[in-house]
């Protein structure tokens, strides 16, 4: 008592609710942040991954990244390179076709019998030409001694010679196209159209090229 | 007299300039990588300017773009790039000098088949980037940047085309040399790991596999775990010979030998020392004599067991 009255008279108590300040709403909104990242971020890897199984093949193809044989592979990743030049010779040269032989004598691998060529199967090449039509066609076709080791190649070299007007005229078709057989004496269809083919069972090889690799890791669409 | 004289001057110039000089100016053509530079001024001759987009003894691996970098992009007319690894740096130079879209970039690598690294420990399929370690891998690329320059220099077109023809086949015939000397070797199971997974290309020319490859990730050193388990498996498939890079002593490999008693020889990643139009050719000679003898020697070795 102070002069008759009482404290809490003088000084009434106000009761007020505070809380801790102790971080635990902070805690769930970080948590809530990670959730929130992690979300996001699975969702992104997972369409990154769906636009690269968008490369999908067809029952009929292969891919010579992930389905050939190291063997295999290095007659494929030869002959595709050769594909360039006999194309570069048709296209710059005199019209013709290059002869297995030449390609030989040229080092050209995988018709060169070199050291590559024996530890790879050591293919027989032949060279077949089917003038038809517009479309002027050249096909190297390679078949395994060694069938253990490596099946059967078939390039199949085309170009169009729309209006009969040069070497050079566009076609929509590519100018070559690489075929396997796991037989070593495969059945050669009487017309080489894609069915055709199919139907001897003969499998188109794709590759796995640097425009695809960047498309998947870049996202950019090179032309 | 003194017109007839200037105009016989005149004509004579005329005659004697390049055809290039005659339809404005040259091609600035950038590169990433020392490869390039070979494969390019190879194409171009005369033709056109190369240029190196970063100085010379930077490891591409890990170069951070300088603003000298970005002041020579700014001058460039079209860049060659590798694409697919090892030059990411280019890019970065590109948006740094608001060049990207505005240049052409050629691709080299954009219709390589690609093939995987192999030897690794897990047995992943990884994508090779090594594509310029190899003659048929960069003939094709040689191929196609000539193609892309055909385009922009329409002019130098037939040039180009034929000095591309010229250097595939002085290069074919340098790999058929080196082909030659192991020609009479029998089939012989040659098993060698690599220090990085730089060499599939270079071995796919003659026929063979790396067998192991010794960095978990290209420049990435190998744990004590996972080094312990490249040994064993360096015993149990019986490798004979270890590549590793030449002038990039590391520890680890003397590990390795100690271990096994492997033999260490050395390749090189060709992406190093002067710019120059025969870098390349004198690399991968030196490449090529290098996997030749340690096959012969292998052989021999082979011999001397049986014998």
């Amino acid at each position: 008592m102070i002069m008759g009255r009482k404290l809490e008279d003088m000084h009434p108590v106000r009761e007020e609710f505070v809380r801790p300040c102790n971080g635990g709403s902070e805690t769930w909104w970080l948590i809530g942040c990670a959730l929130l990242t992690l979300t996001i971020c699975s969702l992104s890897i997972g369409v990154r991954k769906a636009n690269v199984q968008s490369q999908s093949l067809h029952s009929w193809q292969l891919n010579a990244f992930r389905d050939l044989r190291a063997e295999e592979r290095g007659t494929y990743s030869a002959l595709y390179t050769a594909a360039i030049e006999i194309d570069d010779t048709h296209q710059n040269g005199d019209g013709e076709w290059l002869e297995v032989s030449d390609m030989e004598q040229d080092f050209v691998p995988p018709f060169v019998h070199d050291a590559a060529w024996r530890r790879q199967g050591k293919l027989v090449w032949q060279r077949k030409l089917l003038p038809a039509g517009t479309l002027d066609m050249a096909l190297y076709l390679g078949e395994p001694q060694q069938k253990e080791i490596s099946g059967s190649f078939l390039l199949v070299m085309q170009h169009s010679h729309g209006n009969g007007s040069g070497h050079a005229a566009p076609s929509t078709h590519p100018s070559h196209e690489i075929w396997y057989s796991p037989s070593p004496h495969p059945r050669l269809p009487a017309s080489y159209t894609d069915q055709a083919l199919i139907t001897s069972g003969w499998k188109e090889v794709v590759p796995l090229r640097g425009r695809d690799e960047i498309m998947r890791t870049k996202g950019e669409n090179v032309s | 007299m003194i017109r007839i004289y200037l105009l016989a001057m005149v004509l004579l110039c005329m005659l004697v300039s390049p055809a290039g000089a005659d339809s404005g100016k040259r091609l600035r053509i950038g590169i990433t990588l020392h490869p390039y530079y070979s494969f390019v001024v190879n194409i171009v001759g005369d033709r056109a300017e190369v240029v190196p987009l970063i100085g010379e003894g930077f490891n591409p691996h890990n170069y951070r773009p300088q603003p000298a970098d970005i002041k020579r992009c700014m001058t460039l007319d079209v860049l060659v790039v590798n694409g697919i690894g090892h030059d990411e740096f280019a890019t970065e130079i590109l948006r740094a000098a608001n060049m990207e879209g505005r240049i052409p970039v050629i691709q080299s690598n954009k219709d390589v088949s690609l093939i995987p690294v192999s030897g690794t420990l897990d047995g992943k399929k990884i994508v090779n980037p090594h594509t310029f370690v190899s003659v048929t891998a960069s003939i094709q690329q040689i191929y196609t940047i000539s193609k892309e320059l055909q385009k922009l220099d329409p002019d130098n077109a037939q040039e180009y085309r034929e000095n591309t023809r010229k250097y595939v086949r002085k290069l074919r015939r340098m790999k058929a040399e080196y082909m030659q000397r192991v020609a009479d070797l029998p089939g012989l199971d040659f098993r060698c790991a690599t220090i990085h997974g730089g060499y599939d290309y270079l071995l796919q020319e003659f026929g063979l596999q790396v067998t192991a490859v010794i960095e978990p990730g290209h420049g990435l050193k190998p744990s004590a775990s996972q080094l312990a388990k490249t040994i064993e498996k360096i015993r149990k498939l019986g490798v004979e010979v270890v590549f590793t890079e030449m002038n990039f002593p590391d520890k680890y490999v003397d590990t390795i030998h100690a271990e096994t008693g492997v033999r260490i020889r050395h390749l090189s990643h060709l992406t190093s020392g002067a710019y120059t139009a025969d870098s390349f050719e004198k690399g991968i000679r030196a490449n090529l004599k290098a996997l030749v003898d340690a096959l012969i020697e292998a052989y021999q070795l082979r011999q001397g067991e049986a014998s």
